[in-house]
């Protein structure tokens, strides 16, 4: 995923074809490709740009600068890991470590503004309810809205075709929850839709869209 | 401690416990419901001219269009906010405004779009052009 805020920052996540890295950066688009392992991308996070591998493309206006970094790993194990562990939105970054489900929320100047522990996935009962449901889980996943509220994703999947989201403020405070239907993965979260892939039974794939109603 | 400041002590502790396991005990609201049936669907079969396959990337611009990349394709698919299908943005090759592979994108300010195939990256406007 290649991914950006409104304001320009852009936040480069390779998920899908594995081990990559993220760069964000102030006013500019820098895009690193860099096959490493998630510890050595994730020692960089905060550091010098010079310890950093040369990146593939590069796009500059003045003032561009690194400001964090981290890296991503292997999406295919649905709902045990985090199918992105890093996004951006909003003028923020949110990571989460693999082995103790943090979420760290920094801004775009690499500044800590909050943190918060996601559901750590039971293996037991994913696997229990991927026997029972027969199902396919959905990836563990997180997103931002265009308000800069983090959504995450609860990483089991539901008997009722909902899955549920915990909404979190920018400093990581929860702030309630949503239903969204399981069938899909989620992509993109937006004022009154959100954006997803689902894919039928016979392997083909469509992209929906779901009105976004408010609960009062 | 005497049992006048024993008391005191319980007569303070004992409402801020209560408030503390009151606040713990509520129970975080539903703030919102996704409708139950999509109001779009693209790529399901029934338009040949939108089937997508091996979808990598869903964005969708501030003015309802949807950009949809696929690990096949060597453009990026577009469709406006009714799934109806508009001109797609890049093609196969490798010239300006071509992609050598399939590309990736993200959406700038004003919704321009910055695509990245084969290690460069091509801005469009929001048109596509």
């Amino acid at each position: 995923m290649f991914g950006a805020d409104h304001r320009g920052y852009v936040l480069f996540s390779d998920a899908p074809r594995n081990a990559a890295a993220q760069i964000v950066v102030r006013d500019s688009v820098e895009v690193w490709r860099v096959q490493t392992t998630t510890a050595a991308v994730s020692r960089a996070f905060g550091g010098r740009r010079e310890r950093l591998p040369p990146p593939v493309a590069t796009t500059r206006r003045q003032g561009g600068r690194v400001t964090s970094s981290t890296s991503t790993s292997v999406s295919g194990s649905a709902g045990l890991r985090p199918a992105y562990h890093v996004v951006s939105g909003a003028e923020k970054v949110a990571l989460v470590e693999d082995s103790t489900w943090r979420v760290v929320l920094r801004d775009f100047d690499g500044r800590r503004v909050g943190q918060f522990t996601a559901p750590r996935p039971d293996a037991a009962r994913v696997r229990a309810a991927l026997a029972r449901d027969g199902g396919t889980l959905r990836a563990w996943r997180m997103l931002f809205d265009p308000t800069g509220r983090l959504w995450v994703q609860e990483p089991l999947p539901s008997s009722t075709g909902q899955s549920r989201w915990t909404i979190h403020s920018g400093t990581g405070a929860v702030l309630g929850h949503a239903m969204l239907p399981a069938r899909i993965n989620v992509m993109a979260i937006g004022t009154d839709v959100i954006v997803g892939i689902a894919r039928d039974p016979d392997g083909i794939q469509s992209v929906e869209v779901y009105p976004l109603q408010p609960v009062r | 401690m005497t049992p006048t400041s024993f008391v005191l002590t319980a007569m303070l502790l004992v409402p801020a416990v209560a408030l503390a396991v009151g606040a713990q005990a509520r129970p975080t609201p539903v703030l919102y419901r996704a409708a139950a049936q999509p109001s779009v669907t693209i790529g399901d079969g029934d338009d040949p001219t939108t089937i997508l396959d091996q979808i990598v990337q869903v964005q969708r611009t501030r003015g309802g269009d949807l950009l949809v990349a696929t690990y096949r394709d060597r453009f990026i698919h577009r469709f406006d906010s009714r799934g109806r299908p508009l001109r797609p943005i890049g093609r196969a090759g490798g010239g300006r405004g071509e992609f050598g592979s399939s590309p990736e994108f993200t959406l700038l300010p004003g919704d321009s779009i910055a695509a990245l195939a084969n290690g460069q990256i091509t801005v469009f406007s929001p048109a596509g052009k």
